[in-house]
């Protein structure tokens, strides 16, 4: 990309994806689940598109120009999780070999191996890409991701259908959403001893532009990596991804800046007051 | 959200105190775990909780489902059995059902090294031909795929028996000639209850895919828990009795107790679309939601006899989205000095139940939510107290499905 992106503002959606676990699988083969450290865009596209009632064959094309800005509000760690297949059953109920016969009563049961997020929240502004080959800017599109992921056609789920998201799915539309996110609340517990924090964005796009707001400083340069999870098709015959640039930055936030809001009950009070500012100030609650 | 929208979700949040006990557990016999909120909870996994729930399900709807490659070996034994077929012509309708259906089949491989014995084995194949996937059928399918098979007894005693040497088109078209492949398909895409709500993945065959309609969240304790390590050692009778010391045997477990938090929910337009019937499906929510609430995982049961019920149930039918309602936990629930931790866990789930509302808007309100509860603890963040479980069910049910018997 040549031409510099301009620091105006993106109009999107604030997206925050909490759970006790989540999974974002990246190079899954076999006995050997692995979730990737934040959502991939393979993840975040498939939440959408399922939301959006679409089957795994449907087209992508419209979903591809959209645009991933994950905050990481925290990190989370990895949990491995150990899962079998047809333990406990009568012989006959268990997996059969390739040859079609059942294996030694010691060897019955299939083991894979999953790992998961545990304890991890982000805070994702979704965009779209400026699209040079037609004048829309990307408005309806972001109107249907919101329609959708506020009712989805298909429970919404984190990477595996056993990881439910929380309430906080869909924050809103913001003009500026790169802007709003930086400003909103952290979900995380307030360290008093250590009031300021590292906080990584992660992006597929350059964020050279990042509203860093003030009284933030960036921590070392922009750093970039390579992924393969840009979804082509999730279609079961044909599920094809390509390969693209990721870019992160981690910025120094003190709490003054975004608020450590806390986590559980207390983030969700605090998101609220800082989503709807005027109800807070007439002090309406029950 | 006008209240006339159709309910599309029906949310269930269990509050569950099990005491020392380890319900599902991990390669290395320690009870599963998960950090949450910066503190280690005791964790039960989905897939063990579904289990369990599928089990009870099965046996109340008498309606059991069976996964196998062993479709061919099955039909033998049915029609032997059942039907006082000989055995070599049940053999050879067993392999022509597999081999004309369109999933396939393949001939048993050697077994052993020694070559010469290898193919007098194959002469006579002890084990049939297995599918080529495995297949996810109702167990009534075997009696199904037997009417078919009566139905062209006489071709199938006129045709000649597939060598496993043949070649997979000649054994096709072989099978096929005598079996239409249209009748085996159309029963190999037959589904139950327990199939249409929990899914079923059939690449080979078109149409037998079934994404399931439920969807269960990890269960994980409200607060933060430790692994109790049980060091035990067994008796023996006979050293005992002769006044020696030492024991027969001596071994560890791993137990945790807690007060669990779990999470359901059924997906009703994809359960309806599953059953093609509302009646069906209504059915099925039912018995779906009466297990969800009464199964329990029973590993190392005649140890702990861990079979409690939950404190607390909690329904919420909706029109919008479905919510888990985990994050009340995120910060660890603290012990009550005088009831443990089932009502500080029943005070956060009301609270946060408020607070979604809140921040989800009044337009957002679920149609129905409501609980029971054996405790006295008030959850007006959860709605309206019933009196009993069956309450809650009959309830919940009537409003999932309320609006839509009609059409």
């Amino acid at each position: 990309m040549s031409t510099p992106e301009s620091p105006t503002a993106r109009p999107g959606l604030l997206v925050h994806l909490s759970a006790p676990m989540q999974s974002w699988g990246q190079r899954s083969r076999f006995g050997e689940r692995d979730t990737a450290a934040v959502p991939t865009r393979s993840g975040l596209i498939g939440l959408i598109a399922a939301a959006d009632g679409r089957p795994r064959d449907a087209d992508l094309t419209d979903l591809r120009t959209l645009r991933f800005l994950i905050r990481v509000d925290r990190p989370g760690s990895l949990l491995r999780d150990f899962h079998t297949v047809g333990g406990g059953r009568p012989n006959h109920q268990t997996v059969a070999t390739a040859e079609g016969k059942r294996r030694p009563g010691d060897t019955a049961t299939l083991v894979t191996t999953r790992y998961y997020l545990q304890d991890a929240a982000f805070t994702v502004a979704v965009t779209t890409a400026p699209d040079p080959a037609n004048s829309t800017d990307g408005t309806g599109l972001l109107a249907k991701v919101a329609t959708a992921l506020a009712e989805p056609t298909w429970p919404p789920f984190l990477g595996r259908r056993s990881c439910p998201p929380e309430a906080t799915l869909l924050l809103g539309h913001h003009d500026n959403a790169w802007a709003a996110l930086m400003q909103l609340p952290l979900h995380r517990a307030l360290d008093k001893w250590n009031p300021v924090v590292d906080i990584t964005y992660s992006a597929d796009q350059p964020l050279d532009d990042l509203p860093v707001p003030e009284g933030c400083t960036p921590v070392g340069e922009q750093t970039t990596g390579s992924i393969t999870d840009d979804p082509l098709s999730f279609a079961e015959t044909s599920r094809a991804h390509t390969r693209r640039t990721s870019y992160q930055r981690v910025i120094k936030t003190p709490h003054t800046v975004t608020a450590s809001a806390g986590i559980g009950t207390d983030y969700l009070d605090a998101l609220t007051k800082h989503l709807n500012p005027e109800e807070a100030a007439t002090g309406a609650s029950r | 959200m006008s209240t006339s929208a159709p309910a599309r979700f029906l949310d269930l949040h269990i509050l569950q105190s099990v005491p020392y006990s380890n319900l599902n557990r991990d390669d290395t016999n320690s009870v599963k775990k998960l950090r949450y909120g910066g503190v280690t909870r005791t964790r039960v996994s989905s897939q063990c909780w579904k289990r369990s729930i599928r089990l009870q399900l099965e046996a109340a709807q008498g309606d059991a489902a069976m996964r196998t490659r062993r479709l061919a070996d099955e039909l033998r034994r049915f029609l032997t059995e059942e039907r006082g077929w000989a055995e070599d012509l049940a053999t050879r309708a067993g392999i022509y059902t597999v081999v004309a259906s369109s999933i396939g089949a393949e001939p048993p491989k050697k077994k052993s090294k020694d070559k010469d014995a290898e193919e007098t084995n194959l002469e006579q194949p002890d084990v049939p031909w297995g599918t080529k996937a495995m297949v996810y059928i109702p167990a009534s399918a075997v009696a199904e795929l037997a009417e078919i098979a009566e139905k062209h007894q006489d071709a199938l005693a006129a045709a000649a028996d597939l060598k496993p040497g043949i070649a997979d088109k000649d054994a096709v078209k072989a099978a096929t000639a005598v079996l239409p492949r249209e009748d085996i398909d159309r029963v190999l895409r037959s589904r139950n209850g327990v199939i249409n709500l929990t899914g079923r993945m059939l690449a080979e065959l078109d149409g037998a895919a079934v994404d399931g309609a439920v969807q269960v969240a990890h269960a994980m304790t409200t607060h933060a828990t430790g692994v109790e390590i049980d060091y035990f050692s067994a008796v023996d009778d006979i050293t005992e009795a002769w006044g020696g010391t030492g024991s027969a045997h001596m071994g560890r477990g791993e137990y945790s107790a807690g007060t669990f938090y779990r999470y359901l929910t059924v997906d009703l337009n994809e359960l309806i679309k599953n059953c093609g019937d509302l009646a069906a499906a209504r059915n099925l929510t039912a018995a779906f939601v009466e297990a969800a609430i009464t199964a329990m995982p029973h590993a190392k049961k005649n140890s702990t006899a861990p079979n409690t019920i939950p404190d607390l149930v909690a329904v919420a039918v909706r029109a919008d989205r479905p919510v888990s309602y985990a994050s009340a936990f995120e910060a660890a629930v603290p012990a009550d000095a005088v009831s443990g931790f089932a009502a500080p866990s029943i005070t956060a789930l009301t609270t946060y139940a408020a607070a979604v509302d809140k921040l989800m808007g009044a337009s957002r309100s679920p149609l129905l939510r409501a609980y029971a509860s054996i405790t006295d603890a008030e959850g007006q963040g959860l709605g309206e107290r019933l009196d009993s479980i069956d309450d809650l069910a009959e309830q919940a049910v009537a409003a999932a499905f309320a609006g839509r018997d009609k059409a």
